[in-house]
């Protein structure tokens, strides 16, 4: 008895594989004769040193909650700044500091949440909640202003 | 290399977290370092977004359910910290994202942390010339060589979608690089 000399293993690629294979790998082959590296470096011990500085307090969550909610206490402080100074300001000062300027000060400043945390203790974080806002203005202001790709993964 | 499996049980564990932390870092920090570096451009923030990249691992380590690898699982989380990163930062000069890029591509030539050729920094300027996620594939594809596969599960893109992307971006770059 003979095998078929026309007998196939029966797999099979897409169609046009091979031919796009070749395309794809000498379009990069050719491009990475040019330029293959990105030609970006770091200080000499930055690997050697580097520190991942997590939040000191056992209670991680809550600090980068509080990173999440800075924006939202920075806005509501700002606001009640503003009105305490419409409230209170001698008149013949030029009443020019609005809620925007002082949430822009406060955001370009880059205060870190660590540095909030560091004024508070752990109990005080635990409850850290100086401003009511009702759920649909959070809802508003995240809709808006958030930064929703991040809090996908969350 | 310790097998993940392991590692990821280890981080989960109140007894072994720490030093399994000590050791995820060890193991990834320089390919992350290297992913965000091509993103956000500049070293001090690229520091930045791994400082974040890290301690949202640890923050999420236990909603990891083993779906993807964990690498890739890493992955997706740096590059999201790294756009939410770019992203707050052009909102926060009051810029686009396209100006926000052209300005790091400018500072670049001064950069103390980079030291490419003339063709290198033409190299840059041609990915930003690419859509973001078609400059996020590149990145991952050409100078890092991750899979298809993998690159599927941090982008949340098919596979088949990836390649034609990348073989987009490849020709767009080829063509950017002879004419400039």
């Amino acid at each position: 008895m003979t095998l078929k000399s026309d007998i196939t293993s029966g797999f099979k690629v897409p169609k046009a594989y091979f031919e796009s294979f070749d395309t794809d790998f000498i379009l990069e082959q050719t491009l990475k004769q040019t330029v293959s590296e990105t030609g970006f470096k770091t200080p000499d011990t930055y690997f050697d040193l580097l520190e991942i500085r997590l939040p000191k307090t056992a209670n991680a969550r809550t600090l980068q909650q509080l990173n999440k909610k800075t924006t939202f206490y920075l806005s509501g402080i700002a606001a009640s700044l503003v009105l305490l100074l419409m409230f209170s300001w001698p008149s013949e000062t030029p009443q020019t500091l609005t809620a925007e300027a002082i949430e822009n000060y406060l955001l370009n400043e880059e205060i870190q949440s660590d540095e909030f945390a560091s004024l508070l203790t752990s109990d005080e974080l635990d409850n850290f909640n100086p401003i009511s806002i009702s759920s649909s203005e959070i809802e508003t202001y995240i809709f808006e202003n958030a930064a929703l790709e991040s809090l996908l993964i969350d | 290399m310790q097998n993940e499996a392991t590692l990821l049980r280890q981080l989960k564990s109140d007894d072994t977290k720490e030093l399994a932390f000590k050791t995820l870092v060890e193991l990834y920090k320089e390919r992350l370092y290297w992913h965000i570096r091509k993103i956000v451009i500049s070293h001090d923030d690229s520091d930045d977004v791994l400082q974040n990249t890290f301690i949202k691992i640890v923050r999420n380590i236990h909603n990891f359910k083993g779906d993807s690898k964990l690498f890739t699982w890493m992955y997706r989380i740096a590059t999201n910290e790294a756009i939410t990163f770019l992203n707050s930062k052009a909102r926060r000069h009051q810029i686009s994202n396209g100006i926000l890029q052209q300005l790091a591509l400018e500072n670049l030539e001064a950069d103390v942390y980079f030291e490419g050729d003339e063709i290198q920094l033409k190299l840059q300027k041609a990915i930003a010339q690419l859509p973001r996620k078609q400059q996020l594939i590149f990145n991952m594809k050409y100078f890092d060589a991750i899979k298809y596969k993998d690159m599927s599960e941090i982008l949340d893109t098919s596979e088949g979608a990836l390649k034609a992307s990348y073989h987009i971006a490849v020709k767009k770059i080829k063509s950017y690089l002879s004419d400039n």
